[in-house]
């Protein structure tokens, strides 16, 4: 049920040699756009469309689109997770166990990356194809301190914007950051121009286990987390207890593997700004969850 | 009649013209409270490490119940008032004794702060408060009751505990109320809670009417409040002590956040013209820097943000910031290398972990809230 679009680049610096016998799935000369869509029917994924299904607006602009691939397009995993003071003990456990099932799910081909963070962001692992080595650095996870969220989705934009082909964000978090220096604003303009899709799995959220706010009416942690996922064309998905993270980062998974990547090139509309995409089925009724738009920066100065 | 006997005869006699002289009935003075024997016995198994024994001594003194620690006390107060009035005899627990019952207590308390057992710990805390009671004001460390009031309101502070924090500076002041450090702790403990999220509405704009909006305004309210008085605390403690670069740097930032830009700006500058190098330096260009962004001066800012990673190559906040500048003002390039140091696979670091970024100091107190300066007070009582 998710969407997500990419502006193509060749851009490798954080290749290890691993990395580098790992083809760039969509390496292009020119810029051209992907659209990562969910497709979805009664909460169930629809399968088997092709490109004639699909019409996309760029900028209200109708695109001449390609099916780049669907779900099982190689994959770039950049794994985000929490381990602020509020993770000591079983929760840490259970966090790891989760997260180590969701990199055992991958396919080879895929990349993942591993980031922990709390005030300080540390970057376990750059985008990999060792996915064992991943799991085995997840040990080396632990929980300590405050919890720098914005800032740790800045690293992981960073490291999804220096890496080819599709990327998904995948974060742990509660939305609780009490110690960033950027602002959810500034990270939420990054989302809208980033070519990864976010995912969250939420824990400790109203509607989860957690719900002292709800008089209120709103809660802002969880605002800012729907309005990253939505910028990306991501999803939100909660957790309701510790014991459920592992089923939440499965989640994850398999609808990052229902998806449909489109790819076109922009005809017909403005070089730089916002582009505001549209993806609709020709003739099929469905769901379809896709990022509102992208930000296309001006040539280089 | 024995010699023996006379003697505590005239004794009596004595007590009882004292206290007809006081105007109290020989009946009504209390008998003096029993010396603490068992008190001192575990207090001496705690001395000189981190041995089992001492560790078992120790949790044996952080399960006395609150009136069996009051009745050693009063046993100790009881002991000193005897000998003070006595030429002959001194006190049977003389002020290292005490002085170094104040550390034991006061990290008992500082460990059950840690699982949350905070009636215990104010138990703990109650008694070290009783205990420097009993100390001259010349105490050895020096400034001995001073740190203790520090370090326990930003142990509180530390720990967002932001009114007890309060309380425990507020009477530390109270009693030194010169002291630039105590200022700037209470300070910061007002600074920190004005910079508290409005859960309700994050601003006016999105706050609806009604009930929420009437409590956006009393959040607002209160804001605006302990902005105001965390100003005062820094100036006060900028009086006490002008060299106090610390102060000014809060200052700057809790007037430019909260208060004035104008003047926010003006003491940010200062606070960069005096920090010299270091810690300070590097957070002085960094705000600095955030405030002449929000100005709309970028290019101001990326060289403050430069000259704060001159102070700290490895400062994580500066090098995100200076990134994302870089990034608004289209240096994409320059974002990337700015930022590559922060998304590298560092490895096994220990020494990078180490490392502090002074923004995070920052947030959890004054530097002079340090767990360094805790530590150094213990070791100069327990050398």
């Amino acid at each position: 049920m998710i969407n997500a679009f990419a502006l193509l680049s060749v851009t490798a610096l954080l290749q290890t040699p691993s990395e580098a016998r790992s083809p760039p799935t969509f390496s292009m000369d020119v810029e051209a756009v992907q659209v990562d869509v969910s497709v979805s029917r009664s909460g169930r994924p629809v399968a088997g469309l092709s490109a004639a299904d699909f019409v996309v607006l760029d900028s209200g602009v109708p695109q001449q689109v390609q099916l780049a691939a669907a779900g099982d397009v190689p994959v770039n995993a950049i794994l985000l997770l929490d381990t602020s003071a509020s993770l000591l003990g079983e929760r840490m456990t259970y966090l790891r166990a989760a997260a180590s099932a969701f990199v055992a799910g991958l396919r080879t081909g895929d990349r993942v990356a591993l980031v922990t963070f709390s005030h300080r962001v540390r970057v376990l692992s750059g985008l990999t194809l060792e996915l064992a080595a991943v799991r085995e650095r997840l040990g080396r996870a632990y929980a300590d301190g405050m919890t720098a969220l914005s800032d740790a989705l800045y690293a992981g934009f960073g490291i999804a914007e220096g890496a080819a082909g599709r990327t998904v964000l995948v974060l742990f978090s509660d939305g609780l950051d009490n110690i960033s220096w950027l602002s959810e604003s500034a990270i939420l303009d990054l989302a809208r121009s980033s070519p990864a899709t976010v995912y969250v799995v939420a824990a400790s959220l109203p509607g989860g286990n957690g719900g002292d706010r709800a008089h209120l009416g709103r809660d802002p942690r969880e605002a800012f987390l729907k309005a990253l996922v939505g910028a990306t064309g991501g999803a939100l998905l909660k957790a309701r207890g510790d014991a459920e993270l592992a089923q939440a980062f499965e989640q994850a998974l398999s609808e990052m593997r229902a998806r449909y990547v489109l790819q076109y090139t922009p005809e017909g509309v403005a070089p730089s700004g916002w582009h505001p995409i549209e993806v609709r089925l020709k003739s099929r009724k469905a769901e379809l969850t896709t990022r509102p738009g992208y930000f296309k920066a001006a040539g280089p100065r | 009649m024995t010699k023996c006997r006379i003697r505590s005869i005239l004794s009596r006699l004595c007590v009882l013209a004292q206290s007809a002289s006081a105007g109290v009935s020989p009946q009504a003075a209390p008998a003096p409270a029993p010396f603490p024997e068992d008190y001192l016995m575990v207090l001496d198994a705690c001395r000189g490490g981190e041995s089992a024994g001492q560790r078992l001594a120790r949790e044996a003194l952080g399960a006395w119940t609150s009136e069996r620690l009051t009745a050693a006390l009063a046993g100790l107060r009881d002991d000193r008032a005897q000998a003070a009035t006595d030429p002959l005899r001194s006190a049977r627990a003389d002020d290292r004794t005490l002085s170094f019952a104040a550390i034991v207590h006061t990290q008992l308390a500082f460990g059950q702060m840690d699982l949350r057992q905070d009636a215990a710990a104010r138990v703990q805390l109650e008694m070290t408060r009783g205990l420097l009671a009993l100390l001259p004001e010349e105490t050895t460390p020096p400034g001995l009751k001073r740190r203790w009031h520090l370090a326990v309101g930003c142990r509180y502070r530390r720990d967002f505990e932001l009114d007890e924090a309060r309380r425990w500076l507020r009477a530390g002041l109270a009693v030194y109320p010169q002291d630039a450090e105590l200022s700037l702790a209470l300070g910061s403990a007002d600074e920190l809670t004005a910079t508290f999220r409005n859960e309700a509405c994050p601003s006016a704009a999105e706050c609806p009417g009604g009930r929420v909006r009437e409590q956006y305004l009393a959040v607002e309210w209160d804001r605006q409040g302990l902005a105001t008085s965390a100003e005062q605390q820094y100036r006060q403690a900028l009086a006490d002590d002008p060299q106090l670069v610390e102060a000014r740097l809060r200052l700057g930032r809790v007037l430019w956040r909260h208060l004035s830009k104008a003047r926010g700006l003006d003491e940010l500058r200062r606070a960069t013209e005096q920090a010299g190098q270091g810690e300070l330096a590097y957070l002085a260009h960094l705000f600095l820097g955030a405030a002449l962004e929000d100005q709309g001066l970028r290019a101001d800012a990326i060289e403050h943000y430069r000259a704060a990673l001159a102070q700290r190559e490895d400062g994580q906040t500066a090098r995100l910031a200076l990134a994302h500048a870089l990034r608004l003002a289209g240096d994409r390039g320059g974002e990337r290398e700015a930022l590559l140091p922060v998304i590298e696979a560092p490895g096994p670091d220990p020494a990078r972990e180490r490392e502090m970024d002074a923004w995070w100091l920052y947030a959890i107190g004054p530097l002079a809230c340090s767990e360094t300066q805790w530590r150094s007070l213990r070791a100069e009582v327990e050398p």
